[in-house]
């Protein structure tokens, strides 16, 4: 069932099992496992089917952190959530993500991949990924033959699509519009979490619409499936003069704030006019119309052995090759003593091919009347790297309030040396790697060319926003326990990507979606227990 | 940019003859370009005798087929032991560095 708070206005509180607050990848994938399981949840969702920039502009906050950031960007507040631009690239995590990493401070789940597998293949279907492949399977469909990349240092990758455009919003909208024990709820905004006396649990809360309706929703079980930034809002904004915020009592709540940092690392150059690499590294769709991507990682070894974070690149064939020699240029300038020509920059790229032709063995004279200058093809080479765990890096609760007068947030998102010390040994690795294998030479951007601490962080934002409510088995380093529930709180748990303690380098849809998978498994055995306690 | 000792290009023409240099690279105002910005950065490198030493050993290659094949073999064995580094934001091999170093120094004197 679904309905539309404006229109259902007030009255007598809405009772159920189980209260999902927010319908995004999580909280439908949470309420899709309660259907015809005899136990109800009620779905609430902050907008209509629809993307509206009233509904929208209540994300909007302040950003006192790293420039790159735009707090109302990326996330969508309507049914589907984020998932309504989302991109559908797949992949779990890897074993070493969730693992204690003494290089990385604050590093390590109390859950392992394994725990988690199971649910990775449930989150298949959930995605439209369909019947598991080994990437060997994949690849030898797709005919592809990927050169030999140094072990222990770089492995391929190789990402899965989901069918695109898939919105959980538009995806699951009919299947829970027709599911009789689910009650979803639309244009209705979290505006109050009440507790009982002790602070120990949650009563009630209090949804309102933007037009003044307003609801009171009470349940055995309650969710936030809001996003890492509103997540921490949320629970943010249950402290009082007597009390810190739920499952605050160690300062952790909005701490820890994570994204992945993107952007190009390099720009390979070659002289080939069908660059072979073109061939390997790319988007590939099969016979079925299944999308892959492959790309390059950091092996587990070289994370190990050079104490570096996770980190994985993709190539983007529409780089301008002239961009290097425009560089060279530049540098000819600075160069008070040279007495440079002034197509030095072109000169440079010769010199370089030149020194690639050396290493095939191909002498050849050269001079510009012979050898007239090739046409370059470049690839960008685009990164994506975890970032550290850092608890100065946070989202607090500004002074400004929205249009339900509540505080708007503050976000302070902040990098550390071990990105930019893990981006240009990716860089660099990358480059030898494809220098090896003759795709190419690299030119590496600027920012990573220094020495390390020279130059800022020249990487921007992915939009996946996570570890606000940090998962830790001990209460002092973190929000929820590994079960998702809020520590100190008996029926109060949090689902999505804000329970991250590390990102890794993978996509977190693929993983929100397990582990909500995960959660609705634990909360049918909870409330199963409550149904049996209660009278 | 006050980077070659006296008396370099006289060591440095006595073993790379720059017939070879040119039948592989033709011009080789990129090579002093690139050396000079390898230079501000690696100043112990600044010498052409410890250059010519880590580049050839004690075997100066005497044809541009030689050289060639020196610096091919440089080159693999500086991108098995990830020996590289960047040089006017492109990624060169040490040797490779070491040579445009070398020519550097030459041209410099």
């Amino acid at each position: 069932m679904i309905e539309d708070l404006r229109r259902l206005g007030g009255g007598a509180p809405i009772a159920c099992d189980l209260c999902l607050i927010g319908a995004g990848a999580a909280g439908i994938t949470v309420a899709r496992e309660f259907i015809g399981s005899g136990l109800t949840v009620c779905l609430v969702e902050s907008g209509g089917f629809d993307f509206d920039n009233q509904t929208q502009a209540l994300y909007a906050g302040k950003n006192v952190g790293l420039p790159e950031h735009g707090v109302d960007i990326g996330r969508l507040r309507f049914f589907g959530g984020t998932t309504n631009h989302w991109g559908g690239r797949c992949t779990p995590l890897a074993p070493l993500d969730f693992a204690v990493r003494p290089w990385i401070p604050y590093s390590g789940w109390p859950i392992t991949r394994n725990d988690l597998d199971p649910y990775y293949r449930r989150a298949r279907d959930v995605c439209g990924l369909g019947v598991p492949r080994t990437p060997a399977e994949i690849l030898s469909e797709l005919a592809l033959r990927p050169p030999t990349l140094p072990p222990n240092l770089l492995e391929l990758k190789l990402w899965e699509h989901a069918p695109y455009p898939w919105s959980f919003g538009a995806v699951y909208r009919e299947e829970l519009r027709k599911a009789a024990d689910i009650h979803v709820l639309l244009h209705a905004n979290l505006t109050q979490i009440a507790t009982t006396t002790a602070r120990s649990a949650v009563s009630a809360i209090t949804v309102t619409s933007l037009e003044g309706a307003s609801r009171v929703i009470t349940a055995r079980c309650y969710v936030l499936c809001c996003g890492a930034i509103e997540n921490a809002r949320q629970l943010l904004s249950t402290a009082d003069e007597t009390a810190p915020a739920l499952g605050n009592g160690h300062d952790l709540v909005g701490r820890f704030y994570m994204d992945h940092f993107r952007g190009q690392v390099a720009t390979l150059v070659t002289a080939d006019p069908q660059p072979e690499i073109e061939t390997v590294f790319n988007y590939f769709g099969d016979p079925t119309q299944r999308l892959y991507q492959t790309g390059i990682e950091l092996s587990p070894e070289a994370q190990r052995d050079q104490n570096l974070l996770n980190a994985c690149a993709v190539f983007d064939y529409e780089g301008d090759p002239q961009s290097g020699i425009a560089e060279a240029q530049a540098i000819w300038r600075q160069l008070q003593q040279g007495k440079w020509a002034p197509d030095i920059g072109e000169k440079v790229w010769r010199v370089l091919r030149d020194l690639d032709g050396v290493a095939a063995m191909v002498r050849r004279r050269l001079s510009t009347d012979r050898h007239p200058l090739m046409p370059l093809k470049a690839a960008l080479i685009v990164s994506d790297i975890e970032q550290a765990p850092n608890p100065e890096s946070r989202v607090t609760l500004s002074n400004i309030h929205d249009a339900l007068g509540q505080r708007r947030v503050c976000v302070d998102w902040r990098a550390t040396a071990l990105e930019r010390r893990t981006a240009r040994h990716f860089a660099l690795s990358i480059g030898s790697a494809l220098l090896r294998v003759g795709f190419g030479r690299c030119r590496v951007e600027p920012w990573l060319a220094g020495p390390p601490g020279e130059a800022p962080l020249g990487l921007g934002e992915t939009y996946h926003q996570s570890g606000t409510t940090r998962m830790a088995a001990d209460p002092r380093f973190g929000v929820v326990d590994a079960d998702c529930r809020v520590h100190g709180v008996e029926n109060l748990y949090v689902a999505g990507s804000s329970v991250f303690p590390t990102g890794g380098h993978a996509n977190p849809t693929f993983t929100i979606v397990a582990l909500a998978l995960r959660l609705a498994d634990h909360l049918k055995v909870v409330l199963r227990q409550f149904a049996r306690a209660a009278p | 940019m006050g980077l070659a000792p006296a008396g370099a290009a006289h060591t440095y023409q006595a073993v790379i003859p720059p017939a070879a240099l040119a039948e592989i690279f033709g011009d080789t105002t990129a090579l002093r370009f690139l050396g000079l910005l390898y230079l501000q950065d690696q100043a112990k490198d600044a010498d052409p005798q410890r250059l010519h030493g880590a580049l050839f050993g004690g075997s100066a290659p005497q044809t541009a087929a030689q050289l060639a094949q020196s610096l091919a073999a440089r080159r693999a064995q500086d991108l098995a032991a990830e020996d590289v580094t960047i040089v006017g934001g492109w990624l060169l091999t040490r040797g490779e560095a070491q040579l445009c170093a070398l020519v550097a120094l030459a041209a410099a004197t």
